[in-house]
């Protein structure tokens, strides 16, 4: 058994300070996760805690069929529709005014576009549905397979494909639709040269 | 080179075979469309960490949350073993898209369909009624199957079911029939309201109890 499995063993017999490691592990990835979902930090913190909250609850029924990473994601994004869908239920239609501002790095002009970068990605997801940005961001940030997504989605995987690329196609053209990122190439040159 | 978004995604993912690499760069610096794809992809990357003091909050949390039992649901068991008459089981080839269906509480008295051969048991069971059903599961053990009764108020359609399934993990309830292929879940009171509110937009009354049978994932 890898050292992870026992501390999940020994979280689901209630050991808090197992589940705290657990919570130490992927406390950032699930806040991103739920901070792309959600598009501000208030909210993302909300909805990551809810999400740490029903891991804790439900892992005596945890099985370990999928890993625990994924559950711990599948929580998240689940927290994260039924949040938006009770927020626009009480908000409406209403624009978020927090939105997503990371730590930015490099020049001031450089920290510049990346916060445009941010704001345009950022605009351009919430613009998808609540599912379709669960979807992609399943696949792309957290890289989960479609059968892995399929599983915890309960669809199949044709079908994850699918959304998938619809979900692609929408927010490729949220993002053209915005139509400010010809100034960008600076901090894409900037990034390519630091992978280099 | 065209717009391909799939080895924009394959450069970004660091999967893109070497040989390739060379060209997908150049075009996303022509491109501006890709330029934009290859940008967003960049930007989803970027690590974040949580607010410093998130995880004491979370425990603070936690150390006051009891976690759930494993459900056992011992009335679902029993309502299976002593009300067989509730359970159809019906196959799969042949019948198109599977269903799940909601059986709520009580409602016994419908007619239940063995498709694959158009037997009928009429209502109101009986012993005798009973004992046929318990044949059919016994015949049907281990086929790819539906558990349902026809003709009830509910019938979940395919993205209801997948809805449900989803629903019904993510409150952590746990299957306890899988004869024939599918899934059983009982639902009480408040989950029975919460349940049709989420997955079908409709209000379901907090009394009785609501089984809600789901097809096997195939």
């Amino acid at each position: 058994m890898t050292e992870e499995l026992c501390i999940i063993a020994r979280a689901k017999e209630g050991d808090a300070a197992a589940f705290e490691m657990l919570v130490q592990t992927y406390q950032n990835s699930v806040y991103r996760l739920a901070l792309r979902m959600c598009g501000n930090a208030h909210d993302a913190e909300e909805v990551a805690q809810e999400a740490f909250v029903a891991a804790w609850k439900g892992l005596p029924n945890f099985r370990g069929e999928s890993k625990f990473s994924s559950w711990l994601y599948q929580l998240t994004s689940h927290a994260a529709v039924d949040f938006l869908r009770r927020e626009k239920r009480h908000r409406g239609n209403e624009p978020i005014e927090e939105q997503v501002h990371l730590a930015a790095e490099g020049s001031p002009a450089e920290a510049a576009e990346t916060a445009e970068l941010q704001a345009a990605v950022q605009q351009a997801l919430q613009e998808l549905s609540p599912e379709h940005r669960e979807i992609f961001l399943l696949r792309q940030m957290q890289q989960l397979s479609y059968d892995e997504i399929g599983r915890l989605l309960g669809l199949e995987s044709g079908t994850v494909k699918s959304r998938l690329n619809r979900a692609k196609k929408q927010l490729q053209q949220n993002l053209l639709r915005q139509g400010n990122f010809f100034h960008l190439f600076s901090v894409l040159k900037g990034r390519e040269e630091e992978k280099a | 080179m065209n717009c391909d978004l799939d080895r924009i995604e394959a450069l970004h993912n660091g999967t893109l075979p070497a040989e390739e690499c060379e060209a997908v760069r150049t075009h996303i610096k022509e491109c501006p469309t890709c330029r934009v794809w290859y940008a967003a992809l960049e930007e989803l990357d970027r690590e974040v960490a949580a607010p410093v003091d998130f995880a004491d909050r979370v425990m603070a949390q936690v150390r006051t949350t009891p976690q759930t039992k494993k459900k056992t649901n011992r009335r679902w068991q029993r309502s299976v073993a002593a009300v067989a008459a509730c359970l159809v089981l019906v196959t799969v080839l042949g019948f198109g898209p599977l269903r799940g269906m909601l059986v709520p509480d009580g409602q016994t008295d419908v007619p239940m369909t063995r498709k694959s051969e158009g037997e009928v048991l009429p209502a109101p069971y009986s012993n005798e009624s009973a004992q046929t059903l318990q044949q059919w599961m016994e015949e049907l053990e281990g086929q790819q199957a539906v558990v349902g009764i026809e003709q009830t108020d509910v019938v979940l359609t395919q993205e209801q079911c997948a809805a449900a399934r989803t629903w019904l993990q993510q409150h952590q309830y746990t299957a306890e029939v899988h004869r024939g292929g599918g899934s059983g879940y009982c639902l009480h009171g408040k989950e029975v309201a919460a349940f049709g509110e989420a997955v079908l937009g409709k209000a379901l009354p907090e009394t009785g109890t609501l089984y809600v049978f789901l097809p096997e994932q195939l």
